[in-house]
């Protein structure tokens, strides 16, 4: 019933979200750069990242977007953002949430067909990346340094 | 870079360091004997990570910097969670109260048809019981295992590790009615003319409803597995601790007043109405009892609807899932002579009966189950 059992909760969801959105950009950003990715048990390691950073990309785009009012959520949505990530997003990009939204369309668009990413597309996937990180790390200090 | 080489190499040794530690652990009884193996199974797969990662040839990679930075912090995390929760929690458990009180917790999952590798519970909390979801690690108060009124605690620590497991089931689903419900409230209000400060509070408590729903949800579950005694655990928690959330919420919880109510619709919706109504009459008392009245904000943030939906959500979640409430927990499945659950429903019901002779009762049911444990 107390607060660690919430945190504990939250900061395992927050910090699995974390590890997987970092490990599929690590893994776009590896492929970018020419180095080999480490083969997996389930098929082409880079296509499985493109493919989950798009999913986590779509369901933050569609919450987002329902916040923003353009449009309404559809629930439909195929990877879980943890609610703290989203909040922190749209509090960093209240005054540009329109721009930021028009570039995480694109990085999806180009993670879907599997063409490179540019400057402002890996910079909003890096600002995903940083936010799951701030929010897991923030979880776990209120975790464990109380 | 050479601060990140050098601390990926003090995680090794630590991982290193709990991994013989856990391997000195022996003698254990075959339930924490099987938590001991997952967990130096998560820390192997652990260590392994942090090998990769430190001989990774991207390393000084600027565009890969934070990245693996965040790569570390992560493995950190879960080095530090293993060192403070689970490793510390076996290195302990010689003492008997921890055997037994996982002994509980294992029969208690076989009761109420929980899918999941039981959690190790043991008794050595300095506060109330909490769960380490992502560790399968429940902790007790101290004296807890010489109790049983507040035991049924466990089924709502249960409740979060099984939230974690589907949360895509009994949370993000439930999520669209909290969008629809509110959406509609912002409707309505904007029709009749409310300001933005109204149109402001309905948003911060659509946002505030996602993180209660881990509470709720844990507590339905509670009620829907355990029945009428989490009921009355919970009135006994809030009357032990009673402070202003009666009314009033955290960041992470919602207000007790609204917590006893789900719990009660769940029973209620058990058929448990008579145990409900009784229930209910004593969180009057109590609440009379400490002077709270209920704020007029009260039924705009607790919706009585919502928490109508959410009840039947949660229930209908837990019959999908398997886990079977208590109306319908057959005695005798898990091949011994006592069942726990339905134990500490009739603990409720002695202790209200004979309120002065509940201890002798008690500590003869407590020294039954030792013996029933092999303890």
């Amino acid at each position: 019933m107390g607060d660690m059992s919430s945190l504990s909760y939250e900061y395992t969801v927050n910090a699995s979200f974390a590890e997987d959105v970092n490990k599929w950009l690590v893994a776009v950003k590896k492929a970018a750069l020419g180095v080999e990715l480490d083969a997996n048990a389930g098929g082409d390691p880079l296509e499985e990242a493109r493919r989950g950073l798009a999913a986590a990309v779509e369901s933050t785009l569609s919450r987002l977007e329902a916040m923003e009012g353009a449009k309404e959520e559809t629930g439909g949505a195929s990877a879980e953002v943890p609610e703290d990530v989203v909040r922190r997003v749209e509090a960093k990009h209240r005054s540009d949430l329109a721009w930021f939204l028009e570039d995480l369309r694109n990085a999806q668009s180009a993670l879907l067909r599997g063409d490179t990413l540019g400057p402002r597309e890996l910079q909003a996937l890096d600002e995903i990346t940083d936010v799951a990180d701030a929010s897991a790390s923030e979880c776990f200090r209120r975790l464990w340094r109380r | 870079m050479a601060l990140l080489k050098q601390l990926l190499q003090d995680l090794k040794q630590r991982c290193g360091f709990l991994d013989v530690t856990l391997g000195g652990i022996t003698g254990l009884r075959p339930d924490a004997e099987a938590y001991r193996q997952r967990i130096a199974a998560i820390l192997h797969a652990g260590r392994v990570h942090i090998e990769r990662l430190a001989a990774d040839p991207t390393l000084g990679q600027a565009v890969l910097r934070k990245n693996h930075f965040h790569q570390y912090k992560r493995l950190s995390e879960l080095v530090s969670a293993a060192e403070w929760g689970p490793v510390n929690a076996l290195k302990r458990f010689r003492l008997p109260d921890d055997a037994f009180m996982t002994s509980i917790a294992g029969r208690i999952c076989k009761e109420i048809g929980y899918r999941w590798a039981p959690p190790l519970c043991v008794a050595g909390g300095l506060g109330h019981y909490w769960v380490n979801a992502g560790m399968d690690l429940i902790v007790t108060p101290v004296c807890e295992a010489a109790h049983l009124l507040g035991l049924t605690d466990l089924y709502h620590e249960l409740g979060h590790i099984v939230i974690l497991r589907e949360s895509r089931a009994l949370q993000l689903a439930f999520h669209r009615t909290i969008d629809q419900h509110f959406a509609d409230s912002i409707r309505q209000a904007r029709q009749d003319g409310k300001g933005p400060a109204v149109i402001d509070n309905l948003k911060k408590l659509q946002s505030s409803w996602k993180d209660w729903l881990i509470e709720f949800t844990a507590d339905m579950i509670a009620a829907y597995v355990a029945g009428p005694a989490y009921g009355w655990t919970n009135v006994r928690l809030c009357m032990n601790q009673s402070s202003n959330a009666i009314y009033h919420a955290s960041d992470s919880h919602p207000a007790d007043a609204a917590r006893t109510l789900g719990i009660e619709l769940v029973l209620r919706s058990l058929g448990f109405a008579n145990e409900a109504t009784e229930i209910r009459a004593s969180w009057d008392e109590f609440v009379d009892l400490s002077g709270s009245t209920t704020p007029p904000t009260f039924a705009v943030e607790y919706p009585r609807p919502l928490l109508d939906r959410l009840a039947t959500f949660v229930v209908a979640g837990c019959r999908t899932l398997g886990l079977i409430s208590l109306d319908q927990q057959p005695t005798g499945t898990s091949g011994s002579s006592i069942h726990v659950t339905k134990l500490l429903h009739e603990a409720w019901g002695r202790f209200q009966t004979d309120p002065a002779g509940f201890g002798a009762w008690e500590g003869q049911q407590v020294s039954d189950l030792k013996q029933e444990f092999g303890l």
